[in-house]
């Protein structure tokens, strides 16, 4: 991986530099900025003021070792490009750029942190919601598909069940009666009702319930029990019609009660009238 | 018993049935000649509850007689005895018994198990029309027949005063 370092484009107008300049001319520019990479490109951006050190940029610039040597020290002690510490040198301007560069480093960095993270969440939900909606089409299109042929098939099963239970004709059970206590008795009844709940609705077969499990007076039989013959799928089927009946007779009685508010009104005109002393002839 | 039977008493109910039931219109010439008063002149006189009153019997009077599975309720007929005031001030008690006594014979066509206050007022639209041509008719040949006996009785005193002159000459002359 290359590492970069901000060349600002100015530098040769630092009066420092035009100094440098000045004195060893291009090759000395060549050399400070040699340099500068190597403080860059070290661990702790610093460079040992050794022998070694010098020679080495003398072989990598071809300049010769007293040449650099001279020209380092000028660079501490007259242009001021460098300081020494400790028997090291290193540059102010270099240690600002490393700061810089780690500060926007880090700053990049957490912002690719937020980044992916929320990239991670909304994918997380994205694929959720892809997942839920191919969920979603799918018990659709199996719905859609199937809705038909369960609704056929739930038809069949409904009339098989009701059949059947016809064919057993629910009669209450004599023996059952001295065997079995009243409650579970009547909740098996109640298992009884249940395939003509979508038939017949909740409402009336509550009503049903209710009316053919009221016991005796001893609590021992209930009402359906006392019946030679209880086939649920008829009784049922004589409660709703008899029902039926019942709601066209409300019908007729509403028409009645109009009829009587018409019967008052007109009671009511003829007293005003008689009162007014009107003569209508 | 109702607050107004309670108030005013019952005694005059069938009075006025009876009296209802002995209008007898046959046409528009009946109603003309009756003596009853329009409703606008009769609330003057009744004042505007008698009215109100006079109406709701006769509307009364004919939902009994039709026998619908949608008949009019009581607070229907108080909506449509208000809209007649407000339309048919003109017409008299004898063209509202005339007018519901064609709408029983199916004057006005077959009603259809469903009377409101509607069709009543379509019924009265029709009888007004019919009696607003009948009236203009009737006064028109009126007119004719006022005139004829104005010409007739012209005509009888000219030849009455051509008789006297011719008699008062034959004297003067001795004419034989």
């Amino acid at each position: 991986m290359k590492n970069y370092f901000s060349h600002d484009y100015n530098a040769s107008s630092d009066p420092k530099i035009i100094a440098l300049i000045g004195d060893y001319g291009a090759v000395g520019y060549g050399i400070y900025w040699r340099i500068v990479e190597m403080l860059h490109s070290e661990n702790e951006h610093k460079l040992p003021l050794k022998e070694y050190i010098i020679r080495a940029i003398a072989k990598q610039m071809s300049t010769s070792v007293e040449q650099t040597s001279a020209f380092i020290n000028d660079c501490i002690n007259v242009y001021e490009l460098f300081i020494e510490e400790d028997g090291n040198f290193y540059s102010k301007r270099v240690l600002e750029n490393i700061e810089k560069m780690e500060d926007i480093k880090e700053k990049r960095s957490n912002a690719g942190k937020i980044s992916a993270e929320k990239r991670k969440n909304a994918t997380c939900v994205e694929q959720s919601l892809t997942s839920v909606q191919q969920n979603l089409t799918s018990v659709q299109q199996n719905l859609t598909q199937s809705n038909k042929i369960k609704e056929n098939k739930i038809k069949e099963n409904k009339i098989k069940e009701i059949k059947d239970i016809n064919k057993d004709c629910f009669v209450a059970d004599k023996s059952a009666i001295k065997t079995k206590d009243l409650e579970f008795r009547k909740n098996e009844f109640k298992n009884n009702l249940e395939p003509f709940l979508e038939i017949y609705g909740r409402e009336l077969l509550n009503d049903f319930f209710r009316y053919w499990t009221e016991h005796n007076p001893d609590g021992k039989k209930m009402r359906f029990e006392m019946e030679k013959v209880f086939d649920i799928s008829k009784r049922l089927k004589t409660w709703s019609n008899n029902e039926n009946k019942f709601r066209k007779a409300v019908g007729i009685s509403e028409r009645e009660k109009r009829l009587e508010g018409v019967a008052q009104l007109k009671a009511d005109a003829a007293a005003i009238l008689n009162h007014l002393n009107v003569k209508l002839s | 018993m109702n607050e107004n039977i309670i108030k005013y008493g019952n005694t005059g109910i069938s009075r006025i049935a009876n009296e209802y039931k002995a209008i007898k219109v046959r046409n528009e010439d009946d109603v003309f000649n009756s003596k009853n008063k329009s409703l606008i002149l009769m609330t003057q006189e009744i004042g505007e509850i008698g009215v109100r009153a006079l109406l709701s019997y006769a509307i009364s009077d004919l939902v009994d007689f039709f026998n619908l599975g949608k008949t009019m309720t009581a607070e229907q007929i108080a909506q449509t005895v208000e809209l007649i005031i407000e339309e048919f001030g003109i017409l008299k008690i004898d063209d509202f018994k005339l007018c519901f006594s064609r709408a029983k014979k199916g004057y006005y066509g077959q009603v259809y198990d469903r009377l409101d206050g509607q069709i009543i007022l379509l019924w009265l639209n029709t009888y007004t029309e019919n009696r607003i041509n009948i009236a203009e008719d009737q006064s028109y040949r009126n007119h004719l027949e006022t005139k004829q006996s104005f010409l007739n009785t012209s005509e009888r005193l000219k030849k009455e005063s051509h008789k006297r002159e011719l008699e008062a000459f034959k004297l003067k002359t001795n004419y034989k």
